[in-house]
Parts: C-alpha cells; structure tokens; sequence
C-alpha cells in the first residue's frame, strides 16, 4: 500500500470516527482499531523489505544472526505495546492502558536479561 | 627494507578497512534500526520506560559487537608482542657472542641486564598490567554509559591516566638505564630528528609526546649502525611492530568514524561508548608501538656499542 492511500485510509476513518463518536462509540473505538490494523497490514512489505536489507549486512558481518532477531521482536514489542495503550487510552481506560505497558515492560526485561548474562561472560573471558 | 615495511603497512591497513567496515557498519544498522522507536519518545505520548528497554537491548547488542573487536585487538597487541620477544630472544645472544668476539666480554656483562629489562621486566608489564588496564577502561566505560544516573566516568579518566603515566614513566626509566650504562649514542638534534619527532608526537595517539623523547635515542643508534645484520635485525623489529600498531589503529579510526556516524540517530550514551572503546583501542596501539620502540631502542643501543668497539672507538 503507497503511503498516499495509508493517509487518505487515516483521514477517512478519523471523519467517520468523529462523526459516528457521539452516537455510538463502541463502533468508533472499533472503527478506530480497524483503521490502525488496515494500516500496519499495508506496511508489512516494505518493513519485509527492510528486515531483508538488515539480516544482508548481518551476514555480510559474520555476526550471529539471533542478534537481529532479537532486536526486531524488541521493536515489534514496543510498537505493539504502544499501539494497544494507545487504543485503550483512546476509550478513556488508563488503568487497562497501564496494564499493557507493564506487560510490554516486562517482555522487553525479559529478552534484556539474557543478553546481559551474555555480555558479562565475554567481559569476563576477556579479563581471563 | 622500506619497500618490505610498506607492504606489510599496505596490507595491514587495508585488510584491516576491509574486515573491519562490515562489521561495524551492523553497529550502525543497529543503531539506525532503534531510532525508529525513538519517535514514541520524542511526541511524548509514548511511554519512556519502554523505549528505556528498547534502549538497554540496542546498548547490550551494540556493547557485545565492541567486546568482539576488543577480543581482536587485544590478540593482535600479545601476538605482536610475543613475535617481537622472539626476534629479540633470537638475536641478542648473537651480539652478546659479538662484543666477547671483539675481546669485551665487560660490555657484554653490562648489557645483560639491560636486555634483560626490555624483554622480561617490561613485556610482562605491558601484557599483564597495562594491556588489561586498557581492557578495563573500555568496560568501564560500558558500566559508564549504561544509566543516565549512575556515573563513573572519574574511573574512567583515572584509569586512562594511570596507563598512560605508567607508560611514561617506563620509557622514561628505560631510556635512562640505557644512557646510565653508557649505550646511548649522542643525540641527534639536526631537522630530521626534529620533523620525525614531532611526525611521532603528532600520529602516534596518546602516548606520541612520550616516545617522540625516545625518538632521539633510535635515531642516533640508528645512525651508527653499518652492519647488514644489524640492519637486518632492526628492520625485523620495525615490522614486526609496525605491521601490528597499523591493523590495531585502522581499527580505532573506524570505531571513532561509527561514533560519529551514528551521533545524529542515537542516544548520547551510546556515541560515548562507542567513542570510549576507540580511545581504549588506541591505547593498545600506543602499547605496540612503545614495545617496538623499547625492543629498537635496545638493538640500536647494542649494534653502536659492538661498532664502536669493531672501529676502535
């Protein structure tokens, strides 16, 4: 999808969803949801392209490829996260919203932690 | 010989860009690819503990991909280090053999302390004290840049400067040993011995003020040498060093180039870090290069003595 049809896609649903918001809101929140997945689907070829480009010069490198995968699920996880705490802030529910950070927080600590157990034995083998 | 150190300088720097370009051009994508969260931080509705953790994922990643080079370099310093050991392990006894040949079995007894200092003393000071000194500044400075609250970067510098005093004060004490003993030759003062010191001063990183001083001693041993053996033995000496010094400095240059590269993208803690390791792997060249000096000095040193000895001097 161009950008050009993700904006005009963007300004469409934001026009049905301030019209329709006062009415009936349960639709709005859904139309809004709907709006914002219709648009990341558009993206998936050219992020497709991108993480291409990225594990080609990984390989060019020689560095172990987890590396990347690891970094792009990082990124997919905070956008994700930010994407769901967006659409429950958007419905006024902050507490539900805070819930999804937390968790997004915590996945992120999750992955952290083995890569610095990692480090710390190459700190340490270089210092034997 | 000149045409030898040039290749093996030719080679070192540009096998060195080759290997080393690729894989700190991942550092870059790496930093390239975190700054697409950065838009999150940047309008404020985004939550800045999560892009802290995306921050701590990319810091590790890109700290691992630094431990790497480190690992490198440190191999190529001890390497140099030991192939220049051996030169000398191989070559002093034969001049010691040369003064008692030339009936001064007195100076040969002098020297042998000397030599013993350069080889022993010194390159074990160099790869167990200082070479892990350097190792410790650049994981200090990972520990450094790791949070916004939490700084040790006086550590840092107090370790920089330890090295890089300690240094000093090594090539100063051995210059002067060797001038105590008598076998440094008068100084050279003309304008070469001032362009090449001030050409050391200036390209060699960190520690170029302290080996311009001994610049002095290498040229005027150099001077009296005019043996084809002695030559041989110098030149040896000369790339076995150099060859190492350039690999481990092409290193630093483009681990400083990266940093900059990615200054405009990234976080400020991970340009420093990044800048800090160069600093540390610059000081592991200087480490070479004072070794060969050292060694070079020592082989000058005792090739003018057995000339003036051979000459009735």
């Amino acid at each position: 999808m161009e950008i050009t049809q993700m904006a005009a896609l963007a300004l469409i649903g934001v026009c049905l969803i301030v019209t329709i918001k006062n009415h009936r809101p349960e639709i709005a929140l859904l139309l809004s949801v709907l709006c914002g997945v219709i648009i990341l689907a558009g993206c998936i070829p050219q992020i497709k392209s991108v993480i291409d480009g990225i594990k080609n010069i990984y390989n060019m490198s020689g560095i172990e490829p987890e590396y990347m995968g690891l970094l792009l699920k990082v990124i997919g996880i905070v956008y994700i996260t930010e994407f769901s705490s967006g659409i429950c802030k958007d419905a006024n529910e902050e507490s539900i919203a805070l819930k999804v950070q937390l968790a997004g927080k915590v996945t992120i600590l999750g992955i952290a932690i083995p890569l610095m157990v990692d480090i710390l034995n190459i700190i340490s083998g270089i210092l034997k | 010989m000149t045409e030898k150190l040039f290749d093996t300088i030719g080679q070192s720097v540009f096998g060195e860009l080759k290997s080393c370009m690729v894989s700190l051009g991942a550092i870059a994508v790496t930093a390239f690819v975190c700054s697409l969260v950065k838009g999150f931080e940047l309008d404020g509705r985004g939550n800045r503990e999560i892009t802290h953790g995306v921050f701590l994922v990319e810091y590790v990643i890109i700290a691992s991909f630094l431990c790497t080079s480190l690992i490198y370099v440190k191999e190529i310093a001890e390497n140099a280090i030991n192939s220049m050991v051996g030169i000398m392990n191989g070559v002093y006894p034969a001049l010691l053999t040369s003064y008692a040949a030339f009936g001064n079995a007195a100076a040969a007894a002098g020297m042998s302390p000397v030599f013993i200092v350069a080889t022993e003393i010194v390159t074990n000071l160099l790869k167990l004290f200082f070479l892990p000194a350097a190792i410790i500044m650049a994981v200090l400075c990972f520990a450094d840049n790791l949070s916004e609250k939490i700084k040790i970067s006086n550590l840092v510098s107090f370790v920089k400067n330890g090295v890089i005093w300690g240094l000093g004060i090594i090539m100063t004490l051995y210059i002067a040993l060797l001038t105590v003993q008598g076998f440094v030759a008068r100084s050279s003062e003309g304008a070469v011995g001032k362009t090449v010191r001030f050409a050391v001063g200036s390209l060699i990183p960190i520690l170029g003020q302290y080996l311009s001083d001994s610049v002095n001693a290498v040229a005027s041993s150099a001077a009296a040498i005019n043996s084809a053996a002695g030559a041989g033995a110098m030149t040896a000496i000369i790339i076995a060093a150099a060859g190492p010094f350039f690999k481990i400095l092409v290193n630093a240059g483009l681990i400083k180039l990266t940093a900059a590269i990615v200054q405009p993208v990234s976080d400020d803690r991970i340009t420093k870090c990044i800048s800090g390791t160069a600093s540390s792997i610059s000081l592991i060249s200087g480490l070479t290069a004072v070794c060969g000096m050292i060694f070079t000095v020592t082989l000058g040193s005792a090739l003018s003595v057995i000339n003036a000895i051979a000459t009735g001097g």
